[in-house]
């Protein structure tokens, strides 16, 4: 028998066509799934596949699409009837292949979903471990729509399977996969994985497949697969057929064929169409793949270039100096975190550095909940950075997309514990030029660490590519010429074709006024030839020299994304400092002061303005003064139906803003109206009336444990012991998920009986709340505002 | 099999429905209104699939769709006279999913307005679909699994019978929540007497 990959990419494979409406002709019984006739019908299956060798095909399907076990608990005697369909039928033909088919689950994976990313990885796993050793010669991951499940499956077969494995997604006609993922997204991610061969299949036909296929051929030079419908499905007298015939079929094919390594079909696709395609395309030549240069990270939706327009790195995500980012890391507050990661998202970071790296917390557990928790609001790519390898090996592997690694040094137990990493679960790595004896002091020993980091991951099969050099910016407080060597090594890396990042703002460590330093080191760091850097985006400095320096090296040849950037900037003469704070004016809609700025719902200028009334006034007396009897006012206007919900959540957002503001000048204690423990219940996804009544909270001065949606009882139970909330609010939107929200107060009187329970939500009411054992009901948010006061006596 | 996308540009907001959602009176708008309306817009990829199906009534609470046989009176009611139905999956997609997903955490009204645009979006698709695909024939209004009594498990057949999951990438959850959240699967009756033939 030959092994697949002595041909790949050499000569062009066909796979077949059509399993599922192929069946159908072949006595598929309404109500069965296709995978059942492994087991009912074995001689009609291992017909289907004789017939698509005898038309050309080089490699067959195995009919176990949905074979998996959350679709079928005797998934596993359907592998094996499959398979000893597919060897049969090959019996004779030793230059024949047989696939091992695998297709999604049906599930979406969290966050967006409720399968776990190790649930999913577990479900492929039983199945490839099902087919093991049973004849098949590759394995084939098809028609995933999302590449967070193609992942997860790629993860279980390269755990489970030493096949080669082949991977096709499905796009629409805009070339997006239903998740947000482009042709060079997925090509990055796959690419990165380590997949034989990857491209479509389903969905489209070739004409449509066509419009994509140079994207992906541009993309990376793994060999590409194409098996595109028969058309489109329409019904013609009762009867389900495509809109391509052969010939249309082939015409299209023709054109992709010099592109394609691995050609076939999908759905309306039949033996003809397979020998037709044969036929028409064998003779033409296959392109030699080039090796693209292309240094990309990804998320499961957006690409960040490395090598072309400067890299945005948001540095804000990383615990050292920041005290805030600190105590929500240690208390679990993850909402503060996602608010961080879309304020930089916003202030235009490409990439944001996620770091985790706290003594007291465990960093394994930590950095898998702020990986998922980021990538369920922004859709950036990621960089990891971590020193701890088993945090890191954790992160890359539920990371959603291909990561940006930081870091790797020169050491030997740096290299040794993240190549491995890298070649597995694909990604790019930033490589700090230091190693056992330390950081050399020139720039020509940081030269030689890169060329033997390089050197080394070439070793693992890591392209050159996928290493960028950090030469390191050292304090110039401590070394004087710390800033010319660092510049001299990024002068020599980029004349050599090496990219470089910088941790910029190390640079001007011990001194004051930092951006100064940063943001000149910065502009000449650009002018050196650095590619990334990770910085503050919502530093005006550092993005003033970044957007300037775009402009002016013709990266942004029109000046439009300068002109917007300046457009967004504040107003010449009002943006030194904060805006003036006034004494409460009776104009109670005026903006400039802070009363009128919480009735207005302004949120930026509310925290500006309270930051402002703080330097002459007592905190205490800012909230008194202004904060309550703003919401006293919008609260009343609210009930006068004066103004409506929309506006009341703006208010209480601002409201919320000025209230931090005084939190940082006070003893939490002292500005804290009141505690409690916040969630949506397992099995519910909505959150909406959960957060307005966390914003409302919040506005009032309540502190809010949010455990967000979704949220197993023992869970609510941990942090109710953690904090020493003495009350719980649980939510609930619908009638399934009602007996969850009744386990959860049955646990919490059982094991925390101090703690009092609010509930609320679409499918309550005052009768059912009594009867599931909650102490206090609310209707909407107003009231569970009321319920708080009454209980915590405000 | 029906399968079309729909830019949201060219779907119809009703005042009704955004006045009900939003919980303002009709007419009146936030003044967020116009960036949630812009941001979703960009972000959604709005599609439904359909699928025609006969319908069999085995009594005045029981009736058989799908080859499921629902006990619901609820349902039998709603399709009486109708011969076949149609199965509805629509969707915004997993753009405006993780649009709302970001508004959550970052602001509770711009998600709580752009939560109500979306619904009233997706309402629009299920009106421009069955449009579409229902202009010549009589039918009933849409009714979907969760009402009365028409079990919300019967999302899951709805799905395959329109082959969602394949099409739109429509998972459910073990509780029966179509992910992305803002997806609507229906049943809407077919009755037999074509549209201006009735009486």
């Amino acid at each position: 028998m030959k092994n697949i990959l002595e041909i790949l990419g050499k000569k062009r494979l066909y796979f077949d066509g059509a399993t599922g409406t192929e069946l159908e002709k072949l006595g598929l019984l309404s109500g069965e799934t296709p995978e059942q006739m492994n087991l009912r019908a074995p001689e009609a299956v291992e017909a289907l596949h004789r017939a698509y060798f005898e038309a050309g095909a080089d490699v067959i399907k195995t009919n176990t699409f949905g074979a998996n076990s959350l679709k079928h608990e005797n998934y596993a005697e359907m592998i094996e009837a499959a398979l000893g369909c597919a060897s049969r039928a090959r019996a004779g033909r030793e230059d024949k292949f047989i696939a091992f088919d695998i297709g999604p689950t049906g599930k979406m994976l969290e966050p967006l979903g409720d399968l776990s990313f190790e649930g999913a990885v577990e479900i492929f796993a039983k199945s490839i471990r099902a087919a093991e050793g049973k004849g098949a010669d590759l394995i084939l991951i098809e028609t995933m729509s999302d590449t967070y499940e193609t992942k997860a499956a790629v993860i279980a077969a390269k755990e489970n399977s030493s096949l080669p494995i082949f991977v096709t997604n499905v796009y629409d006609a805009g070339g997006k996969m239903l998740t947000g993922a482009s042709p060079e997204v997925s090509a990055a991610l796959l690419e990165g994985l380590g997949v034989s061969a990857f491209g479509m299949n389903c969905s489209l036909g070739p004409d449509k497949m066509a419009e994509i296929l140079p994207r992906l051929a541009d993309a990376s030079s793994v060999p590409i697969i194409v098996n595109p419908n028969a058309g489109l499905p329409e019904v013609r007298d009762g009867v389900l057929s495509f809109t391509f015939s052969e010939e249309e079929f082939c015409a299209y094919m023709k054109e992709m064929a010099p592109y394609c390594a691995v050609m076939g079909g999908c759905c309306g696709t039949t033996p003809e169409y397979i020998r037709a395609l044969r036929a028409a395309t064998e003779g033409i030549p296959l392109l030699e793949k080039e090796e693209k240069g292309h240094t990309r990270v990804t998320s499961f939706a957006k690409i960040a270039e490395i090598g072309g327009s400067t890299v945005i790195i948001g540095e804000r995500l990383n615990p050292t100096g920041k005290k805030k980012l600190k105590e929500a890391l240690v208390g679990g507050n993850i909402s503060y975190i996602l608010e961080e990661a879309i304020k930089q998202q916003d202030a235009g970071a490409h990439v944001l550095d996620v770091n985790v790296g706290l003594p007291e917390i465990d960093e394994v557990e930590k950095m898998r909940e702020v990986i998922s928790a980021v990538q369920s609001v922004s859709d950036l790519p990621l960089q990891i950075d971590t020193a701890d390898p088993s945090a890191l090996a954790a992160a890359m592997r539920i990371y959603n997309g291909k990561p940006l690694v930081n870091s790797v040094n020169g050491s030997r137990e740096s290299m040794d514990a993240v190549f491995p990493l890298v070649k597995k679960y694909g990604g790019t790595v930033i490589a700090l030029t230091l190693d056992e004896s330390g950081i050399p002091a020139d720039a020509d020993g940081r030269l030689k660490i890169a060329h033997r980091i390089i050197k080394e991951a070439g070793k693992y099969g890591i392209s050159r590519k996928d290493i960028i050099v950090d030469p390191l910016a050292l304090a110039i407080s401590a070394q004087a010429d710390s800033a010319t060597v660092t510049l001299d090594t990024v002068r020599a890396l980029a004349k050599e074709g090496i990219h470089t990042s910088l941790g910029v703002s190390n640079i001007s460590f011990g001194l004051p006024r930092r951006e100064i330093i940063n943001s000149a080191f910065f502009a000449a760091a650009l002018t050196a030839g650095l590619n990334a850097a990770i910085i503050n985006p919502m530093s005006e400095a550092m993005m003033n020299v970044y957007f300037a320096n775009e402009a002016l090296t013709a990266r942004d040849p029109s000046c439009e994304a300068y002109v917007a950037y300046a457009a967004s900037l504040p107003e010449e003469d009002t943006h030194k400092g904060a805006p003036k704070s006034e004494k409460k004016s009776t104009a109670e809609d005026d903006p400039t002061n802070l009363f009128g700025a919480i009735v207005k719902g302004l949120r930026s200028s509310a925290g500006e303005l309270a930051e402002s009334l703080l330097k002459t006034e007592e905190p205490l007396a800012v909230i008194n003064g202004y904060i309550i009897p703003a919401l006293d006012e919008v609260g009343g206007r609210f009930e006068r139906s004066e103004i409506y919900l929309p506006a009341l959540l703006a208010s209480a957002e601002a409201a919320r803003e000025a209230f931090e503001a005084v939190k940082k000048r006070i003893p939490e204690e002292k500005s804290e109206a009141g505690a409690l423990v916040l969630a949506t219940v397992e099995g519910d996804m909505h959150d909406i009336g959960k957060n307005i009544v966390k914003v409302i909270l919040e506005s009032h001065g309540f502190r809010v444990y949010d455990l967000g949606r979704n949220v197993p009882a023992e869970k609510i139970l941990d942090k109710v012991k953690e904090t020493g909330a003495r009350l719980v609010g649980l939510s609930a939107l619908m009638t399934t998920t009602v007996p969850a929200m009744e386990k959860t107060i049955k646990l919490l009187r059982e094991k925390a009986p101090f703690v009092k329970v609010t509930v609320g939500g679409a499918v309550m009411n005052p009768d059912y709340a009594k009867m599931i054992g909650a102490d206090f009901y609310s209707a909407d948010a107003m009231g569970a505002l009321e319920v708080c006061k009454s209980f915590f006596g405000k | 099999m029906i399968y079309e996308r729909i830019c949201a540009d060219e779907l119809t907001l009703s005042d009704f429905e955004l006045s009900a959602r939003l919980k303002m009176p009709v007419g009146t708008l936030p003044e967020n209104f116009e960036e949630c309306k812009s941001a979703l817009f960009a972000a959604a990829a709005p599609a439904f699939t359909a699928e025609r199906a006969r319908v069999r009534f085995l009594s005045d609470a029981r009736a058989e769709l799908c080859g499921r046989v629902l006990e619901s009176r609820a349902l039998a009611k709603a399709l009486a006279g109708c011969d076949e139905a149609l199965f509805l999956s629509a969707t915004l997609g997993f753009g405006a999913e993780r649009l709302l997903r970001r508004y959550a955490a970052s602001s509770p009204s711009l998600h709580f307005v752009t939560d109500a645009i979306a619904d009233a979006l997706v309402e629009a698709l299920c009106d421009a679909a069955e449009a579409r695909v229902l202009s010549a024939e009589e039918h009933t209004a849409r009714f979907s699994p969760g009402y009365a009594d028409l079990p919300l498990s019967f999302v899951k057949d709805i799905l395959e019978k329109t082959n969602a999951e394949k099409l739109l990438g429509v998972g459910l959850t073990d509780s029966y929540l179509a992910i992305p959240t803002k997806t609507v699967t229906a049943v809407i009756g077919i009755k037999t007497v074509p549209k201006g033939n009735e009486k």
